[in-house]
C-alpha cells in the first residue's frame, strides 16, 4: 500500500489541500478580496479607503493580540468552531473547479453541488456554534438572526443550484445535473450559461445571494456591530476572531468562484488552446494554462466582488432581519424560480 | 425599493476624493481657533482674574518668596480648559494668548501644562508719595486723635477709617474679591486669604483711604470733621477785593465749593485731598505744581488759582444747585458756547441723561459706586438723587451708548 | 520573522473602541467625524468597533461620572492585550468644567492608566488623528515588549 506511488498522490493531495486551490490560496484571493472591496466602499463613498493589503494586517494583528475565553464559554467549542468553519471552506474550494482544472477529476460524475450546499451550511453553523458557546446575550440575538439569514438565503440558492442543474441536464438529455465539474464542462463545450435566456434570472439570483450569504452589507443583520455588537462574534478575541474574519474573507472567494463555475464556466477553459497555439507544450504549457486560468478566476471574482459586494454596500443601508427575510423569500426566490420554470420547459 | 445613491456611488468611483489627507499634508486652524494657550508672564500683575473666572479650574499659581520678591508661576492646565478665552477676554493686561496651535497631545499630564514664572511686581506707586509725606503726617497731628496708621509690610491693604467714605469702590474694583465694604454699617473688611497685594483697591480709592506698602503712615482723625484743619493751611478767600495766592496755587472757596473731590481727582499731582464727609478740602503745598488744572475742573468755580479780581473771578456760566451752599450765588447768563449741542453737561459735575441715546440698560445705575442713579428699564426713567451724587463720572465711562453727559 | 509581522501589523491595524463616559456629545460627534470621507481615519486602519473585545485603542470622552465608572473600568478590562487608552477631550483627563461635581469620579487616570491625552474641548479632528497616531505607535511599543 505504501508505495511510491501513494506518497507521491498524498503530497500532491496535501499540496491541494494546504497550497492551490486549498488553505494558502483561499486565504491570499479572499483577503485580497476583502482589502479591495473595503477600498472599493471608501471610493465610492468619496474616501481614499485602506490600503488593499489592510485585512492581512487585520488578519496578522488578530493573531498577536490576547485571546480571551470568557467565562460562561465552552471552551473548546469556542476554540474550535472558527477552525470548523475555515476547514468547511477550504473544502468547498476544493470542489469548486477552476475552469479545467479539477481537484477530484477522476470523479466525474459525483453531485458535488449538493455537497457544496450542505458544506456552505457549515460555516453558518460554525459561527453559530461558537457564538452560542460564549454565552453572550448578544451572541443569543445574532444567532437567531444568523439562522434566520441562513434559511432565507438556502431556499433561492437550492432554486438557483436546481435551475443550472436542470438547464444543463436538458441539453445534455440527462435530466439534472448535480455535478459541477459535468457543468463546467458543459460550459465549455458549448459556452457559458449565462448566454442562456432561462439563466438569466437564475444569475441575477445568485448575484443577490451572494452578500447575503456572506453577510455583507446590507444583509448583515446577524454582525450589526452598531446595534448588536457585531452579534456572535461579540465575545471573540484574538486570532479565532481573525480566524472568523479569514472565513468571511474566503466564504468571498468561495461563493464569486462558484457563480463563475455555474454560470461563466466557458471563459477561461479556451485558454489550453490558446497556450498551445503558441507552440508550448508538456509541463510548461500546462503550468502556464492552469496559472492564466486561476488569474482568470481571480480577475472575474474581482469584478463579481466589485459588483454584488462593494456597489450593494456603497448603496444601501442595513436591512432589519425580517425585511431580509421577506425580500430573498420574494423577489431573490422569485427570480430563481423563473429560471427554473424557463429551464424546465427548454428556453 | 429604491437605492437613491447609485449614480453617486458610481460618479465618486472616478472622481478624487474629498479627503484631507491630513497627516501626510499639514492642515492649519481656522483664524480665529483657539489652541494651546500661551502665557507672558512679564505681562502678568498677578491680579488673579483669570484664575476667578475660569469654568474649569485649569489656572493654579505657586508662590514662593525669594529675596528679589515674590515668585510667582501661574500654570494653565490644557487638560481641564475649555478653550472658553474668558481669561484672555479678563486679563487686563494681554499676558494670556490663544494660539491656532491644535496638535495638543500628551503622553504624560506635564505636557498639557502651560507655566510661566515672574517676579511680582510692587503695586504702582502714586506720584505724589515721596515729598508729601512729612507736611501731610504734621499737619494732621494738631487735631488727631487717634494712632497713626501704617502700612503693611505684607503688601496688603490698610484702611484709613477717617478718610473712608465706604463709597465701595475698592471693593467693586478688587479682583479677588477680598474686599467686603458695608456703606450702611460703615465696615471695611478684607479677607486675608484672598487678598492678593495687587493694589488695586488702592488706585482706585477716590479718597486715597487705602494705604498700600511705600505709602506714608496716616495719623487717625477725629471722626468729627475738623475744619479749622482745612483752613490752615489755603488761606481761606475772604478779602472781597482780590482773592488768590501770589504763587499761583489754588484757593477754595469755601462758600462755593460742594466738596465733590473732582478737583482732587483730576489734580495731576495729587495735591489736593477733599473729604465729602468732612467738608474739607487740603492742598499739600508741597506737591502743588500751581498747574490750575483745579481751577478749570472746579464746577462750582470754587477754587482760584492766581490772583484775581473777586467779582470778575468766578466763571460767568455757573449755575448753582441747591445743594451747594451758595453763599454768594453769582448768577450770570448761559454762554452759547456750543449752540449745536441741544444738551449740554452740566456744569456741576453731576452727570445728565441723553434720553435719545439712553436704552436704559441700567449699567449706569450698577456703576454708581454711591448708587445715585435709579433707571427703570420698563418705565423708562432715568433718575439721579443729587444729594448722593458724588460727581465721580463712572455713569458716563459705563455708558455703552454715550447716552451720559459729563 | 512571524512576530516582526505581526508587531508591524499591530501598528497599521488599530481598531477603535467609544466610550462614553458621560460626555456632552461633543467629543462623540468629533470622534466619529474623523471617520468621514473628509478625514478617513480609515486610511491608516482605523476602524470603529462595536465591541470592545475587537478593540486595541480605546477612546473615552466624557467626566467618567460615578453611574458610569463601573461600566467604563469593566469594558477597559474586557480588551484583550495589547490595548491602548485614550482619552479625549478635557472631561475625562481631569473633570473640566464638571470638577468638583458630586456626580463626578473622573479623572479615568485615577484607575486605569492612560496612554495618551488628547486635549481640547473637543479636540479638532486632526488632533484626534494625531492622537490616535500617537497611540498606534504605544500599541506597536506594547506588541513589541509582548512574550
Amino acid at each position: 500500500m505504501f508505495t511510491p506511488a501513494f506518497f507521491t498522490t498524498a503530497l500532491l493531495y496535501l499540496g491541494y489541500i494546504l497550497i492551490f486551490p486549498g488553505f494558502l490560496f483561499c486565504f491570499v484571493v479572499g483577503l485580497l478580496l476583502c482589502g479591495i472591496d473595503r477600498k472599493a466602499v471608501a471610493r465610492m463613498q468619496k474616501r481614499v479607503g485602506p490600503p488593499i493589503l489592510q485585512p492581512f494586517y487585520d488578519f496578522f494583528k488578530l493573531c498577536g493580540k490576547e485571546t480571551i475565553v470568557p467565562a460562561a464559554a465552552s471552551r473548546t467549542t469556542f476554540m474550535l468552531a472558527p477552525l470548523v468553519g475555515l476547514a468547511a471552506l477550504v473544502v468547498i474550494q476544493l470542489f469548486i473547479p477552476v475552469f479545467n482544472f479539477r481537484v477530484f477529476r477522476n470523479l466525474p460524475e459525483v453531485a458535488d453541488m449538493i455537497v457544496i450546499l450542505y458544506l456552505l451550511l457549515i460555516p453558518a453553523v460554525s459561527v453559530m456554534l461558537g457564538g452560542a458557546a460564549t454565552g453572550s446575550p448578544y451572541a443569543g440575538i445574532g444567532l437567531s438572526r444568523e439562522m434566520v439569514t441562513v434559511l432565507a438565503v438556502e431556499l433561492p440558492l437550492v432554486m438557483v443550484l436546481l435551475s443550472v442543474a436542470k438547464a444543463v441536464g436538458n441539453e445534455l438529455g440527462t435530466g439534472l445535473v448535480f455535478s459541477l465539474s459535468g457543468v463546467v464542462d458543459y460550459q465549455a463545450a458549448h459556452g457559458s450559461l449565462i448566454g442562456h435566456v432561462s439563466m438569466i434570472p437564475a444569475a441575477l439570483a445568485m448575484l443577490l445571494i451572494i452578500p447575503g450569504e456572506t453577510g455583507n452589507h446590507p444583509f448583515d443583520a446577524a454582525e450589526a456591530e452598531t446595534e448588536i455588537c457585531e452579534g456572535l462574534l461579540a465575545e471573540y478575541s484574538g486570532a479565532p476572531l481573525g480566524i472568523y474574519k479569514l472565513s468571511h474573507a474566503v466564504k468571498m472567494l468561495t461563493l464569486t468562484s462558484l457563480f463563475v463555475a455555474l454560470f461563466l464556466g466557458g471563459i477561461g477553459t479556451g485558454v489550453e488552446h490558446l497556450v498551445a497555439a503558441i507552440g508550448l507544450t508538456g509541463g510548461v504549457a500546462a503550468a502556464l494554462s492552469l496559472i492564466l486560468q486561476v488569474l482568470i478566476l481571480v480577475l472575474l471574482c474581482i469584478v463579481l466582488t466589485l459588483v454584488t459586494i462593494s456597489f450593494v454596500h456603497a448603496v444601501t443601508a442595513r436591512l432589519k432581519i425580517e425585511q431580509l427575510f421577506k425580500y430573498y423569500w420574494t423577489v431573490v426566490t422569485g427570480l430563481a424560480l423563473i429560471s427554473l420554470v424557463l429551464a424546465w420547459y427548454g428556453f | 425599493m429604491d437605492f437613491p445613491f447609485v449614480k453617486e456611488a458610481i460618479s465618486s468611483l472616478f472622481q478624487k476624493s474629498s479627503c484631507d489627507m491630513y497627516p501626510v499634508k499639514p492642515s492649519e486652524a481656522a483664524p480665529n481657533y483657539r489652541g494651546r494657550i500661551v502665557f507672558h508672564p512679564d505681562k502678568c500683575i498677578n491680579c488673579m482674574m483669570c484664575e476667578r473666572v475660569c469654568s474649569g479650574n485649569a489656572i493654579t499659581h505657586t508662590s514662593e518668596q525669594t529675596p528679589e520678591g515674590e515668585r510667582i508661576t501661574r500654570t494653565f492646565y490644557l487638560g481641564s480648559c475649555t478653550f472658553c478665552a474668558t481669561c484672555m477676554d479678563f486679563c487686563g493686561h494681554g499676558a494670556i494668548e490663544f494660539t491656532r496651535d491644535y496638535h495638543m497631545i500628551a503622553t504624560k499630564e506635564e505636557d498639557l501644562m502651560v507655566s510661566g514664572t515672574f517676579l511680582k511686581k510692587p503695586p504702582v506707586k502714586k506720584p505724589k508719595p515721596a515729598a508729601p509725606a512729612a507736611p501731610k503726617a504734621e499737619a494732621k497731628p494738631a487735631v488727631a486723635a487717634g494712632t497713626v496708621i501704617k502700612p503693611r509690610d505684607d503688601g496688603k491693604p490698610v484702611q484709613v477709617p477717617s478718610k473712608c467714605v465706604y463709597c465701595t469702590i475698592c471693593a467693586k474694583k478688587c479682583p479677588a474679591g477680598a474686599l467686603t465694604v458695608d456703606r450702611a454699617a460703615k465696615t471695611w473688611t478684607l479677607d486675608e486669604d484672598s487678598c492678593v497685594g495687587c493694589g488695586t483697591c488702592a488706585e482706585a480709592c477716590p479718597k486715597k483711604a487705602i494705604l498700600m506698602p511705600g505709602d506714608e503712615p496716616v495719623t487717625v482723625e477725629a471722626a468729627a470733621p475738623a475744619a479749622p484743619k482745612a483752613e490752615a493751611k489755603p488761606a481761606p478767600a475772604a478779602a472781597p477785593a482780590t482773592i488768590g495766592r501770589e504763587d499761583g496755587k489754588p484757593v477754595q472757596d469755601p462758600d462755593k465749593c460742594v466738596y465733590c473731590t473732582i478737583c482732587a481727582k483730576k489734580c495731576p499731582a495729587g495735591a489736593l485731598e477733599v473729604d465729602r464727609a468732612a467738608k474739607t478740602w487740603k492742598l499739600d503745598e508741597d506737591s502743588c505744581v500751581a498747574c490750575g488744572t483745579c481751577e478749570s475742573v472746579c464746577p462750582k468755580k470754587a477754587i482760584v488759582c492766581g490772583v484775581q479780581d473777586a467779582p470778575a473771578a468766578p466763571a460767568p456760566k455757573a449755575e448753582e444747585k441747591p445743594a451747594a451752599p451758595a453763599a454768594a450765588p453769582v448768577e450770570a447768563p448761559k454762554a452759547d458756547e456750543k449752540p449745536a449741542e441741544p444738551l449740554k453737561p452740566r456744569d456741576d459735575g453731576r452727570p445728565l441723561q441723553d434720553p435719545s441715546k439712553c436704552v436704559y440698560c441700567t449699567i449706569c445705575a450698577k456703576k454708581c459706586p454711591v448708587g445715585a442713579l435709579e433707571v427703570d428699564r420698563a418705565a423708562k426713567t432715568w433718575k439721579l438723587d443729587e444729594d448722593l451724587c458724588i460727581g465721580c463720572g463712572t455713569c458716563a465711562a459705563s455708558c455703552p451708548k454715550q447716552a451720559i453727559l459729563y | 520573522m512571524f512576530k516582526k509581522l505581526i508587531e508591524e501589523s499591530t501598528g497599521k491595524s488599530p481598531w477603535l473602541f467609544h466610550i462614553n463616559a458621560g460626555s456632552c456629545n461633543g467629543c462623540d460627534i468629533e470622534l466619529v467625524s474623523v471617520l468621514t470621507p473628509r478625514y478617513d481615519a480609515e486610511r491608516l486602519g482605523f476602524k470603529l468597533s462595536g465591541t470592545p473585545r475587537h478593540a486595541d485603542i480605546v477612546v473615552v470622552t466624557g467626566p467618567v461620572t460615578q453611574q458610569s465608572l463601573n461600566r467604563v473600568l469593566r469594558t477597559i478590562e474586557q480588551v484583550p492585550e495589547p490595548r491602548c487608552i485614550v482619552t479625549m477631550g478635557s472631561c475625562p483627563q481631569s473633570g473640566n468644567v464638571f470638577r468638583g461635581s458630586y456626580a463626578i469620579a473622573g479623572p479615568l487616570s485615577k484607575y486605569v492608566h492612560v496612554d495618551v491625552d488628547v486635549a481640547g474641548c473637543t479636540p479638532k479632528p486632526e488632533a484626534v488623528i494625531d492622537g490616535l497616531v500617537k497611540a498606534t505607535e504605544i500599541l506597536r511599543e506594547k506588541r513589541r515588549a509582548m512574550k
